[in-house]
């Protein structure tokens, strides 16, 4: 779990300023709608993440608060109105200039300007050294863009989108075509470039485990609607919706009815704190592996299941379970100390009891992910 | 990891960036990209199979294309070294050569314009009629040159639609370099198009868009960014368009009218030596038109390369 770290560095008045307010935006491609009425403040200073699966609406967020495209509906608004801004962009594919040098590629946004912004030569060859020295590639200027590394790349490009010394940074999924050790070290790096630029920055991606490590407040995004707005601790911890609670992180689903305000699963009945579901209507519990706990004896609540397989590398052991009552599939994380305890086999039976579960109405949604345990 | 490439051609297949990008473990190259150090397993056709095939290829080039090419100059040098200058420093040899280098350079001039604005339109948009803007462009490949010759006559001639409004102007195309410069662009109207359209499709949009964040305009998205990146395409498709260009003979026969040492280009010169039996001018000529071909192929092939290898640089990061 990543603490939630405090917003800007230096943080202005009593009232965070809203950098980019997006007012009920629409947007259309043909039969399908990418974004539903998105409405969302950014703050100064804030590293947001623009979470959610494919086609969930949050590239075509990105690229209308970049101005690459147009909304059908809603407004965008900059602080300080309209007035010409600068926005980093960083593309999943770099997108940098293949016949240019490093160099050339980073002073790009410096000599596109007119003559009486331009920086002079000298000012731009100093410059442009001294973002490729922030970003650790001070060696590469000469380089072509193909002779260096993904990672590397990853890194011209935000160099080239940070010279212009941007309002706003935006970032499409720059860890995506990464592999998984350049990317855990790449994302850190973003962090802490981050927090001593300070710079008000928008990435999207769709691995929960980058948003919830990097970003200061996550946007989970479905099917062109916002499903939860809040900081990492917020989205992990008390998901708004049962789609939030499957994207983000591993979760059993335990189906049943609420009868007494209670989930009946068919065998069992789960106590729910004050759900408001209406009697007899169908619900599903969520909870997380962490929260299941496997022990040898009934205990009122706690489900009977058969344990189907016990992976035993890493931190903790994953137990796979089925319910004797309607061979539901569980996975419960024991600890190393608990499995030495209780000597779990494969076929054994097993009262699994939830020590934390939140349920929601059990509308087998179109979104639903389909990777749920 | 970069031991994978060793013993491949050098530029190609080196790997262009360092073993970071790969997931660890996984080996070397994708698995589709052969390898030219090894032969691909696919590939283990008899022997005899093998052996048939090169014979084949080596008989047709040899038949087609070296014993003609060779025959060309022997037969140009027949007479001896003193006959072949005398036949090029003739004057009517000579105006036909500027001629051709002029009717080239025009019609690759309007083609290059042309080309640039079809092949980023085909490349970079998608617009209603763009399949037909395609199929307009490849119409001068399937019409035969002579057809295309008698279009303009049927134009430009003097019984044509414009012939007697032009003619009371004094303003003259047809048996004129404006009707061959008009005729050899016709024919060579594709090349540059079609080899700059593919080109600016691969780039995709990204590197624009990226330069339109960076606060370009879009004059200077399209010379700094879409036109570099699409130089060494652009040069293939100017230097096809000049080849075809020089040896043109069909459609600016049409329109010529050949008037000797006035519109007579290198090609129809030759013709008209080789009907009055000159064998030895003409295949002197012809051996100047062949020298230029094989000037083209070979910087068609120079060009074909770097474009290949991408950036005109050491690779001493590799």
């Amino acid at each position: 779990m990543t603490p939630t770290a405090p917003l800007s560095p230096a943080a202005p008045a009593a009232t965070p300023v809203a950098s980019i307010q997006l007012e009920h935006i629409r947007k259309q491609f043909g039969a399908f709608t990418a974004l539903d009425g998105i409405s969302l403040a950014i703050p100064d200073g804030q590293l947001v993440a623009l979470l959610g699966p494919s086609g969930s609406g949050k590239t075509t967020l990105l690229r209308i608060l970049a101005g690459l495209e147009t909304p059908d509906g809603g407004s965008v608004h900059f602080r300080g109105g309209g007035a010409p801004r600068r926005v980093g962009f960083v593309f999943q594919h770099y997108a940098l200039f293949k016949h240019m040098t490093v160099f050339e590629n980073v002073a790009f946004g410096l000599s596109v300007r007119p003559r009486r912004e331009r920086l002079s030569r000298a000012g731009i060859r100093a410059k442009v050294q001294a973002i490729l020295d922030t970003v650790q590639l001070g060696w590469a200027g000469p380089r072509m863009p193909d002779q260096l590394s993904g990672g590397q790349r990853q890194r011209v490009a935000l160099a080239r989108a940070l010279v212009i010394e941007p309002e706003v940074l935006l970032l499409d999924e720059p860890f995506g075509a990464l592999d998984t050790r350049v990317r855990a070290d790449l994302r850190r790096w973003l962090r802490q470039l981050h927090d001593q630029t300070g710079i008000t920055s928008v990435f999207v991606t769709h691995d929960q485990e980058e948003a919830l490590e990097v970003a200061d407040r996550i946007v989970v995004l479905n099917q062109g609607r916002i499903e939860q707005d809040g900081s990492p601790e917020e989205v992990y911890e008390r998901p708004a919706s049962a789609f939030v609670y499957q994207f983000l992180g591993q979760v059993n689903r335990v189906r049943g009815h609420m009868r007494d305000g209670q989930l009946d699963t068919g065998g069992t009945s789960l106590a729910v704190a004050g759900a408001g579901l209406r009697e007899g209507s169908a619900a599903a519990a969520f909870l997380r592996p962490h929260d299941l706990q496997v022990g040898l004896d009934p205990v009122p609540g706690a489900l009977p299941a058969l344990i189907r397989r016990i992976h035993l590398a890493g931190p903790y052991a994953r137990v796979h379970l089925e319910t004797l009552h309607d061979a539901t599939e569980l996975e419960a994380h024991v600890t190393q100390e608990e499995m030495g305890r209780l000597q779990l086999q494969a076929g054994q039976v097993v009262h699994a009891l939830p020590r934390r579960l939140e349920v929601f109405p059990d509308a087998p949604a179109a979104g639903d992910p389909d990777y749920v345990i | 990891m970069a031991d994978v490439n060793e013993g491949g051609p050098p530029g190609r297949y080196a790997p262009s960036s360092s073993p970071l990008v790969l997931p660890h473990g996984m080996p070397g190259p994708s698995p589709g990209i052969p390898s030219q150090a090894r032969r691909p397993l696919a590939r283990t056709e008899p022997r005899a199979v093998r052996v048939a095939a090169i014979l084949l290829v080596l008989v047709y080039l040899a038949g087609f294309l070296l014993l003609p090419l060779a025959a060309v100059f022997c037969e140009a040098l027949a007479q001896g070294w003193r006959v072949y200058l005398a036949a090029l420093r003739e004057p009517e040899a000579w105006a036909a050569l500027r001629l051709s280098l002029t009717a080239t350079l025009a019609a690759v001039t309007l083609n290059t314009s042309f080309g640039l604005a079809a092949g980023w339109l085909l490349g970079k948009f998608q617009f209603p009629g763009r399949r037909l803007l395609g199929t307009l462009i490849d119409l001068p490949f399937a019409v035969s040159p002579v057809v295309a010759g008698l279009m303009f006559m049927l134009i430009f001639g003097a019984q044509g639609w414009l012939g007697p409004w032009l003619i009371a102007r004094d303003i003259r195309i047809a048996f004129a370099l404006p009707g061959i410069v008009l005729a050899t662009s016709f024919v060579t109207f594709p090349f540059v198009a079609r080899e700059l359209a593919p080109v600016f499709q691969a780039a995709g949009g990204e590197q624009e868009e990226a330069a339109r964040m960076l606060g370009a305009s879009g004059w200077q998205i399209f010379w700094r960014v879409s036109l570099p990146g699409a130089r060494w395409g652009l040069a293939y498709g100017v230097i096809l368009c000049s080849a075809r260009a020089m040896g043109e003979f069909g459609a600016v026969s049409v329109v010529s009218g050949h008037i000797r040492g006035l519109t007579d280009t290198l090609p129809l010169h030759i013709e008209a030596l080789y009907n009055e039996y000159q064998f030895s001018a003409a295949f002197a000529c012809a051996s100047l038109l062949s020298l230029t071909a094989l000037l083209t192929v070979g910087l068609k092939a120079w060009v074909g390369r770097r474009r290949n290898e991408g950036p005109p640089q050491p690779r001493s990061a590799a």
